[in-house]
């Protein structure tokens, strides 16, 4: 067994595919396939067992590099994603990540670390950072129901909204008719379910012996807006749009975005752990379009 | 330094759950069944609070096996 490791490359994708039916039983969705070949280079580190008869990757650290502008300044963002090794090469998985500390000329992030991911980056100095995320309490409102007839979708304007939308987000431009300017919005899954589909479900078991909603009406989180006091002003109006339109079985909103919500608009609150390394840019900001990984598996926090 | 040999054979003994005395010079990831990667930061975190040193992240790749690491410790604790 002689491992060796080196930067992945877009003809490396049949082989990682190949891990991740491997290593989790299935493959890489269409929204990874589609990110893994728009992105360019740096796309992760991959462990290959070149002693084997055909040279097979055997264990894959996945990161998704880009620019990103704040102001007048251009930062690079690696997207850290999927540390999937095979079991036999379990001990060489630390290897995957030690490239990725030497990269000094961008901050590095990782959205989606289990726990002993987390332990490993904390261990090799990410900052960890708890965003909190509120589960919006939006009750039904007649009146609503009737006024969200007059909100109309029109075209996606933004770019940053068609390029999140490549990744299977949710994005919607809306104009409300009490608004001067369409708002924007961009929203994801999440593997979690409404309280109200909740009840519905134990109370069809208990009829019918089997949940009565299982495949639709998740909580979806809002990860961008253009206009934060209107998304606010206008709540219970836009539940239930999405509700009735999209499907949208409820809203999260996370702290970075809202920077907190009064009592009343809170079903419950739950926090998100994040991990970055800065090296020794400052960015203003933290929030989830740094990662593209969110848009890629619903099992994603 | 003989003291710490055998402290950091007990440290490895605890974390990797071999007996001490199954550890030598050349104990590594190879020999050592539980030595994987959460087990190179465990064992980083112990060695890390039992000799009051701070082990950097390039020092990590190069704790290849007991002799190593015991090398590594001893520079720390005369830097």
């Amino acid at each position: 067994m002689a491992v060796v490791l080196r930067e992945v490359e877009h003809s490396d994708f049949d082989q990682i595919q190949r891990l991740f039916l491997e290593v989790y039983g299935k493959p890489a969705t269409e929204g990874f396939k589609k990110a893994f070949f728009d992105h360019s280079p740096l796309l992760g580190f991959c462990l290959v067992d070149d002693s084997l008869q055909t040279p097979t990757i055997v264990g894959f650290f996945g990161c998704f590099t880009y620019n990103r502008n704040f102001g007048s300044s251009q930062i690079k963002i690696y997207n850290t994603h999927t540390w999937i090794i095979r079991s036999a090469y379990k001990k060489h998985s630390l290897k995957l990540v030690m490239p990725y500390l030497s990269v000094k000329d961008g901050v590095l992030n990782n959205f989606s670390a289990n726990h002993t991911v987390a332990l490993i980056l904390e261990k090799l100095k990410f900052s960890k950072i708890k965003l909190k995320n509120y589960v919006v309490s939006s009750g039904f409102k007649i009146s609503s129901v009737f006024f969200q007839n007059k909100i109309e979708s029109v075209p996606l304007d933004s770019e940053i909204a068609k390029h999140h939308q490549l990744f299977g987000a949710v994005c919607l431009n809306l104009q409300l008719p009490n608004l001067k300017e369409p708002l924007e919005l961009i929203l994801k899954a999440v593997d979690k379910k409404p309280t109200w589909v909740k009840s519905l479900n134990r109370i069809s078991k208990i009829l019918v012996r089997k949940p009565l909603i299982t495949k639709s009406y998740f909580l979806y989180k809002i990860h961008y807006t253009n206009q934060k006091e209107a998304l606010m002003a206008n709540l219970n109006l836009l539940s239930h749009y999405l509700f009735l339109k999209n499907r949208i079985g409820g809203l999260i909103l996370p702290e970075t975005l809202i920077g907190g919500l009064p009592d009343k608009m809170v079903a419950y609150a739950y926090h998100d752990d994040v991990f970055f390394k800065f090296n020794s840019f400052n960015l203003p900001q933290i929030d989830y379009l740094y990662s593209e990984v969110f848009y890629l598996n619903i099992t994603d926090k | 330094m003989p003291d710490i040999e055998s402290k950091l054979k007990e440290i490895m003994a605890l974390v990797f759950k071999v007996p001490a005395e199954s550890i030598h010079a050349s104990s590594s990831q190879d020999d050592i069944e539980n030595w994987d990667s959460i087990g190179t930061i465990m064992l980083i975190t112990a060695i890390e609070e039992e000799f009051e040193i701070e082990i950097e992240q390039e020092d990590i790749l190069e704790m290849l096996n007991f002799q190593l690491i015991q090398m590594k410790i001893e520079e720390k604790l005369n830097t």
